[in-house]
């Protein structure tokens, strides 16, 4: 069964150069900003940011 | 008359109510339905009352009412066949009919099921307080992976594993692209996004003492995708992504966050 990934976010992450970033998110789960080149073409400011703080940085990994 | 015939009219009359609810149920388990078979029956019975009820209706306001007599009378089967015949003579003029009434009443509950699933699925209805324990699917898997218990859209779910190799347990992080199910119903295997892991003995207390950069503690697996095979692991970590578009900044942001542990 496909999991959940929505356009807004493929436009991001299916860009290779944009994985490292998304990467280093996943990797210390709080706010990581960068300019990036969506995959439509748009250049944008992604702030990656744990939204809860408890939930998220609380149980940092 | 064959001792048979009563059971067959039986599971014809019942069928609908079976035909419904296959064609509503979704599952995560493809061979084995570990629904009691009270249970199951009963459903099947109830729905398929429920289905006649207006096929009943249209068929009486057609000219065609359901004989309710002769309906006993093959159920009953009695041993004096002279008390049969007329039935059976008019169950043979009417032969088409009641053809045209079983078929049509059993692609109409296929259809039915079908479309409620749809209407499930497109308006979660499953989400809804009163309708929701009625129409909940069995697939626990889905909705974990779904953010069911969640009050926002999802945009992404992001696993971390336990996996241990040669009695060192490693953590494996990665955006969880599709899962996929044993015959069962158990989680089979995972298939991760930019899958990255680090052994677990970098975790946040000895990263401090060793002032090492969070995000070095990890090493990227090269591939495209990762499959992580469920029986080995340990346990497991979901979280969900969700990115807030803005005229300048994109924001994407985790916010809850779910434990599923599992003992080996």
């Amino acid at each position: 069964m496909k999991a959940i990934k929505s356009e807004r976010l493929k436009e991001i992450i299916d860009v290779p150069e944009n994985r490292d970033k998304f990467r280093q998110f996943l990797a210390v789960r709080s706010s990581v900003t960068g300019q990036f080149v969506t995959s439509k073409g748009t250049r944008t400011t992604v702030e990656f940011v744990p939204e809860t703080s408890k939930a998220a940085t609380g149980k940092k990994q | 008359m064959n001792i048979a015939f009563p059971a067959l009219l039986v599971f014809l009359i019942i069928l609908p109510g079976f035909i419904f609810r296959h064609s509503f149920k979704l599952s995560e388990k493809a061979i084995i339905d570990q629904t009691p078979f009270a249970t199951a029956f009963v459903k099947g019975v109830v729905l398929a009352a429920l289905l006649h009820l207006p096929w009943v209706a249209i068929a009486s306001r057609i000219g065609y009412p359901v004989d309710y007599n002769a309906l006993l009378m093959l159920l009953a089967s009695p041993q004096r066949e002279n008390a049969l015949l007329p039935v059976i003579n008019a169950v043979a003029y009417h032969f088409n009919i009641i053809i045209f009434y079983f078929v049509s009443l059993y692609l109409a509950s296929a259809l039915l099921g079908v479309l409620l699933r749809y209407l499930v699925v497109q308006f979660k209805l499953d989400k809804r307080s009163y309708i929701g324990p009625l129409v909940k699917f069995d697939t626990p898997w889905y909705y974990l992976f779904n953010g069911y218990q969640e009050n926002f859209d999802i945009d992404g779910v992001v696993v971390s594993a336990i996996v241990e190799i040669d009695k060192n347990p490693y953590l494996y992080t990665g955006l969880l692209k599709e899962y996929f199910f044993a015959p069962d119903g158990t989680l089979d295997r995972l298939v991760l996004e930019m899958a990255m892991r680090r052994p677990i003995s970098k975790d946040r207390n000895s990263d401090e003492e060793t002032g090492e950069n969070p995000d070095e503690r990890f090493y990227e697996i090269t591939g495209d995708y990762f499959v992580l095979r469920y029986s080995e692991i340990k346990t497991l970590n979901i979280e969900f992504v969700r990115v807030e578009l803005s005229t300048t900044t994109t924001v994407l942001s985790t916010v809850i966050s779910t434990d599923e542990t599992r003992t080996p």
